[in-house]
């Protein structure tokens, strides 16, 4: 299945040279979870302080096992604020 | 001495009160609001003589400690018809502390139409007629003031949209590098021209820094708050590298950056008005990334933004007026909201009201959505210059809308609602509806919560907890609006427990007291309720504790979500 994985701030250092604004296309085995797509880009699940799925939160205690579905848009990001 | 200034500006007399005993544990808001609600009668016209001004540092300001040297501004609003408190950085809050002067009060209204300046010094204040500052730009004119008396003085000042009392005027405080930092919100620097004070000095040659009553506890509490900011991975780590900005991305994944006068929760082009787009832009063209408002700010997430030859164009360059000039009006191009922040900064306008009003003139068809370049004319030669137009703009977004007949028109209490749409971060709507300031993000940051996954997680999507976050954070704001303190310090205060406690700390050590977490939880409390008597009083009823109609009948892609609050809900938040 492809799924897009859009990187933010501190974390951008682990797309591909060349990925565009609409993330990198992961072609990953049907049901992987959110850490195994992160480990694809060498992101540890440590690192990701903020991850939406289309758009969604998932809550940390969720984050180890969510299972990620074909389409799926994961946009993850470390810990940031401002306002 | 803890001392009361008051400047008489009917008759242009000064005097120096002590501070009475029930002000002596209050600071920087709580000051504001306690002076202005004790002083200022409710109906009054808020450009009238009744109005006062009240500057006031914070209860920590002119200390050691770290992000304390906020200053805040209170009066009358003539925007919202409300109490108004909005705070700033600078070098003004530590040089007033030093002085050992608790508040400055602007009172009174000349009868002649000349303009005049405060001179603040360990020996006297001054009033002094202006002949030849008037009109200048605030940029022009701090490095006028400064040349003047041949020093840094710390100066606060209005440009001329506050000279012509427009209700987007703010006031401006030159910071360590003589940029400027703005008290932004509510209208504040129309009430300072409506007084004819073009500007505030403040000479601190003489005084030796505020010492502690216990200065080794001081010491010691100071550093363990200093180091949970730095442990804090939002203030120790993404708010330097990245600034305020680093929240476009977010909010536009998470469905909730108004985009097109609140149309969309996202904005196609938010890679190229980003957090990270902007530190790209600003290390290659050699400004600074990270850079502090005030002195002793140790998260630094101001910045310096250099032009494509690399020399200075801004700073201080707001997450909230790059949403609203960006994302809000559809401008791609960040130079061009560079520039329109610059010529912000130097006519003394608010950059969020004004980036609210601009998307309902969008709407309107006064200009097109995504011109730059025709905003940063409007700013220079319109409003700036007072043009008939530029008086309308100058209004803000409720005096637009009204104007042109938009029924889109985003404010609360006619105050513009900043750069998280309401409908999908739930939270931060019931601030914006409830707040006793109007629409004001920083009232109640739920932001926090419902997005950034700091203090835990509420659901930004959901109804369910976010009156009681919004209660509790507006309650817990206005105790750090009256420290001093940055309000930034709640990223950590959210998470990390000895960041609270040692806050706590350096009070009680400071003034020789014993404050318990639950007196400041009093103390907040305290600050909200007598503003929202002020605010009662003054005419704003519940029916004006609402959110526009559209928030309500508009879904908001990509969520589709609708503001979907009952009165009945909304008005539990005032049950404390």
């Amino acid at each position: 299945m492809k799924v897009r994985l859009r990187l933010y701030a501190t974390l951008r250092d682990h797309l591909p040279p060349g990925t565009d604004t609409q993330g990198a296309v992961l072609d990953l085995p049907a049901s992987t979870t959110i850490p195994e797509a992160l480990a694809a880009l060498d992101v540890p699940l440590s690192l990701a302080h903020i991850i939406l799925i289309n758009g969604r939160h998932v809550l940390k205690p969720d984050a180890p096992t969510r299972r990620l579905n074909e389409g799926d848009e994961l946009a993850v990001f470390p810990a940031i604020g401002g306002g | 001495m803890d001392k009361i200034i008051r400047v008489n500006m009917t008759d242009l007399t000064t005097r120096v009160e002590t501070a009475p005993s029930a002000w002596a544990g209050l600071g920087g808001r709580a000051l504001t609001s306690t002076i202005v609600a004790a002083e200022v009668p409710p109906t009054c016209h808020a450009l009238g003589p009744s109005n006062k001004l009240v500057f006031a540092p914070g209860l920590l300001s002119g200390t050691a400690a770290a992000n304390s040297g906020r200053i805040s501004a209170g009066a009358k609003s003539p925007l919202t018809g409300g109490i108004k408190e909005s705070n700033a950085g600078g070098t003004a809050a530590r040089m007033l502390a030093k002085l050992g002067i608790k508040a400055l009060v602007l009172e009174g209204q000349p009868k002649d139409d000349k303009w005049y300046s405060v001179h603040v010094t360990k020996d006297a204040v001054t009033v002094r007629e202006e002949k030849d500052t008037a009109g200048m730009g605030n940029y022009d004119l701090v490095a006028k003031v400064q040349a003047r008396y041949g020093l840094p003085v710390g100066v606060i000042s209005i440009g001329p949209v506050g000279e012509m009392k427009m209700l987007t005027a703010n006031i401006s405080v030159a910071d360590p590098e003589s940029h400027i930092r703005s008290i932004g919100r509510g209208g504040l620097g129309a009430v300072m021209g409506s007084k004819r004070v073009k500007f505030i000095s403040i000479d601190e040659t003489g005084v030796p820094p505020v010492m502690a009553k216990d200065a080794a506890k001081f010491k010691e509490a100071s550093k363990v708050f200093a180091q949970t900011l730095l442990d804090h991975p939002v203030s120790g780590q993404g708010l330097p590298k990245y600034g305020t900005d680093v929240l476009v991305n977010i909010l536009h994944e998470a469905g909730g950056l108004p985009t097109r006068n609140f149309t969309s929760g996202q904005f196609a082009a938010h890679n190229n008005i980003s957090g990270e787009t902007m530190h790209d832009t600003i290390v290659a063209r050699g400004g600074m990334p990270t850079h502090a408002c005030h002195p002793g700010c140790q998260i630094q997430c101001s910045q310096v933004y250099n032009d494509k030859d690399g020399k200075y164009l801004t700073s201080g360059f707001e997450y909230e007026t790059i949403w609203g000039m960006g994302a809000d009006c559809c401008i791609e191009d960040l130079d061009d909201i560079a520039m329109a922040d610059r010529i912000m900064d130097d006519i003394g306008c608010d950059s969020i009201e004004a980036a609210v009003t601009f998307g309902v003139a969008m709407e309107a068809g006064v200009l097109k959505f995504g011109d730059g370049k025709e905003v940063v004319r409007m700013l220079k030669d319109e409003i700036g210059k007072g043009t008939p137009l530029g008086r309308i703009l100058g209004g803000g977004a409720a005096a637009v809308g009204r104007t042109f007949g938009v029924t889109r028109v985003p404010v609360v209490k006619n105050q513009g609602i900043p750069a998280y749409d309401p409908r999908a971060v739930k939270g931060i709507g019931v601030t914006y509806a409830m707040s006793t300031m109007g629409a004001d993000h920083t009232a109640g940051y739920a932001v926090a919560t419902n997005i950034l996954s700091v203090g835990g997680h509420v659901d930004p999507l959901a109804k369910e907890g976010q009156v009681e976050l919004a209660r509790n954070l507006n309650i817990a704001t206005a105790a750090i609006d009256s420290t001093g303190m940055c309000l930034f310090i709640a990223f950590p205060a959210l998470d990390i427990p000895a960041c609270l406690t040692s806050l706590i700390d350096m009070i009680n050590a400071r003034f020789g007291i014993n404050l318990t977490g639950d007196d400041v939880t009093a103390l907040g409390k305290s600050v909200l309720k007598t503003e929202h008597a002020f605010n009662v009083a003054a005419g704003l009823t519940r029916e004006h504790d609402r959110l526009p109609e559209f928030f309500s009948l508009e879904k908001l892609p990509p969520h589709n979500v609708v503001w979907d609050f009952t009165p009945e809900e909304l008005d539990a938040y005032w049950n404390f």
